[in-house]
């Protein structure tokens, strides 16, 4: 992540470096910008609100704001789920990266293969 | 089926005109009235209804749409036994949540009820596991000395466990009994093993521990109109192919043959006049309006804490102790299976959470000479791992990211630990002890004015020595499949098998109801459930509830024509 180029940022783009300390993060190049969207907005309105702005404006801040709210966007991409406010909410089910990351057909709930699949190992 | 029609509305008016009762919205007739849509109320609706016979099923809870569960499912943050069902407000059962929000549990230990109230009742998140007891399951009493006899030998149920099995559509394998003797082969050829159930039973070979593919009631082939097992995973809380047998498939069939499905209508009340015969029931529904149903014999099928609180709240001048209790045992004998869940990382990986949650378990725990010292027990191998315990890969990914992973090196980490997961859960038979009850609270109330349960649940020292010991058996397996980071979860976890509550037997004064489940005090009342279980063996209770059940399809006939 550059620094100085930052400065100045609008909303917009913002979220655009959102998107990147995002797959920074999670070491997933395709992420879904309407589910980023979801998650940006929430930790924008979060106690993270401060740390968030700062980490978009200079690129990286070394403090336990900057660490906790790291830790919230890698959870909110690895579960799905984020907090609005008081509630938890899922923003997407069967896009949380957990399920690409274990060696699973996919998430629970969904049809994934003919009876006996799973007497074979996986991949 | 009379139904909500013009006669029966205008028999009620009638009546209620010579001031005999309360003017009601919604009055029915029907010659058997069946509380409860869950296996046992479903199963003899539907037998009754091929038959002729005039049936209304009425329900507390809402009808359910599959799609929509699975969408509740997928949408809910956290996603529990009840993430896909309804929570209405008028039909109340306990959340995971919110474990006091409904039934208010005394102690000293922890119940931990679980069921649902919707049509086709908890089968709706069943696991579909279905064990047969064992001949030595119904004598415990002659065989070790402990609590009761039941009242029915394993010869008098035999025919009626092939029976369930066809019912529900229960895969086993050919060979295999585990210990209760077969008349005929299940129904559906086995289900077949997931690759972690196969190294473990590798690893098992030889030892007394050897676990042996469960008899589950999930299609192996296209049955009933319904698919074949395509492993989504999500057996519990929710099948979203329905290849996992529910109840719906019996309220179905029992609609089809002509009953009358009242959901949404919650009974509160069994009226009894002065010849011990029930004369009716009264239910109310979310808008707040009353209802009455009149038969000429009654069902209960509420589960085993619904249908005690029904019982009991509908005390009166004429029973004073409540319907069915001139035993004083009504709500008594609660038991449950309480487990010890164990849970490890197996060196090699296993590659769990694919297909059926349960697939295998060892069986040859469950009997022996050593039982009047301690419990029978039965061991799963768990194919969703730490689900259970923990719930699910999701704990795992939190604990990997709250430990500093990020990137690349967390998806590793998730992939290594997720594929080596593994769970080991051990079901104790618990006996049963008058004390553990369910009561109506009548202080508490629910949103329709109801009273809720109240539970008083203390374990002992038997089921102690049960655990204490399963906890020592899982030691030994997990030394066998290779495994590190052994853990136990410490005391007991509750099964949620709610059994005990109205229980069968020839004596009225030691028993509620008699071997065809007909109540000792009320000629035209079954109660039908797991509460009539005089003991609970080490076996998932629903395919024995269904057996029970269709057994008593023909004294329930026969009542009506007498």
């Amino acid at each position: 992540l550059g620094t100085g180029a930052w400065r100045g940022a609008t909303a917009e783009n913002s979220f655009d470096r959102f998107m990147d300390l995002s797959r920074q993060l999670t070491g997933q190049t395709m992420l879904d910008p309407i589910v980023g969207r979801l998650f940006y907005d929430a930790l924008a309105q979060s106690e993270h609100a401060g740390a968030l702005a700062r980490l978009l404006a200079e690129g990286k801040v070394d403090d336990d704001q900057a660490g906790a709210l790291e830790e919230q966007i890698v959870l909110q991409w690895f579960t799905g789920i984020y907090r609005s406010g008081a509630a938890t909410r899922t923003a997407t089910y069967e896009g949380a990266l957990m399920w690409s990351a274990m060696a699973v057909p996919g998430p629970p709930g969904f049809c994934h293969g003919g009876l006996g699949f799973w007497s074979q190992p996986e991949g | 089926v009379a139904s909500a029609s013009g006669r029966s509305l205008k028999d009620e008016r009638d009546r209620s005109a010579h001031g005999e009762a309360p003017v009601t919205d919604d009055a029915l007739a029907a010659e058997v009235a069946i509380v409860g849509s869950g296996v046992a109320g479903a199963l003899v609706a539907a037998k009754l209804a091929q038959r002729g016979v005039d049936v209304a099923l009425i329900e507390a809870g809402p009808k359910i749409s599959r799609s929509d569960a699975l969408d509740a499912y997928y949408k809910a943050p956290v996603r529990g036994l009840d993430a896909p069902y309804p929570k209405p407000a008028y039909a109340p059962y306990p959340l995971r949540s919110d474990p006091d929000g409904y039934c208010i549990e005394r102690g000293p230990d922890p119940f931990g009820p679980s069921y649902l109230r919707v049509v086709g009742g908890t089968t709706w998140h069943w696991e579909a596991t279905c064990l047969r007891l064992l001949p030595e399951d119904l004598r415990l009493r002659s065989r070790f000395g402990l609590a009761v006899d039941w009242p029915l030998s394993y010869d008098a149920l035999e025919p009626w466990y092939g029976a369930a099995e066809r019912e529900l559509g229960v895969a086993g394998a050919a060979t295999d009994d585990l210990g209760s003797p077969r008349s005929d082969a299940y129904p559906l050829p086995a289900m077949p093993l997931s690759y972690l159930d196969l190294q473990v039973a590798k690893a098992l070979a030889g030892s007394p521990y050897l676990p042996h593919p469960t008899p589950q009631a999930r299609n192996t082939v296209p049955w009933n109109d319904r698919p074949t097992c395509c492993g989504s995973a999500s057996c519990v809380p929710i099948c979203p192919s329905a290849a996992k047998y529910d109840a719906t498939v019996h309220v179905e069939q029992a609609v089809a043959a002509g009953a009358q499905l009242l959901d949404r209508s919650v009974v509160y009340r069994i009226d009894v006049d002065g010849n011990r015969r029930i004369t009716g029931l009264r239910f109310r529904r979310p808008e707040r309006t009353e209802g009455h149903v009149r038969a000429k014999v009654y069902v209960l099928a509420a589960h085993g804490i619904e249908t005690p609180k029904l019982l009991l709240i509908s005390r009166s001048e004429r029973s004073p102790d409540g319907i069915a209790n001139s035993s004083g045992l009504v709500g008594r004998n609660l038991m449950d299976h309480p487990y010890k869940l164990s849970w490890a990382l197996t060196d090699q990986p296993l590659w769990p959470y694919r297909g059926p949650i349960r697939l295998s378990g060892v069986d040859s725990t469950r009997r022996g000479e050593w039982r009047a010292e301690r419990p029978a027990f039965r061991i799963s191998i768990d194919n969703a791992a730490l689900s259970w315990p923990l719930g699910g890969p999701v704990a795992t990914v939190r604990a990997l990211i709250g430990e500093g992973l990020r990137g690349a090196d967390l998806q590793r980490a998730i992939r290594h630990q997720t594929s080596r997961q593994i769970g080991v859960f051990s079901m104790t038979e618990q006996l049963p002890d008058p004390a553990n009850r369910i009561e109506p609270d009548f202080e508490r109330r629910d949103a329709l004015g109801i009273p809720r349960p109240q539970i008083h649940f203390r374990l002992d020292d038997y089921t102690g020595k049960g655990l204490a010991f399963a906890e020592t058996v899982h030691e030994q397996i997990f030394g066998l499949i290779g495994t590190t980071a052994i853990q136990h979860r410490a005391g007991a976890t509750p099964g949620s098998h709610i059994m005990g509550t109205y229980r069968m037997g020839e004596d009225p004064r030691t028993s509620v109801v008699d071997p065809d489940l007909r109540a000792h005090d009320h000629a035209n009342l079954f109660l039908l459930g797991s509460g009539v279980f005089p003991t609970g063996g080490a076996a998932n209770p629903t395919l024995t509830i269904a057996a029970l059940a269709l057994r008593a399809a023909d004294p329930i006939r026969d009542a009506v024509q007498a």
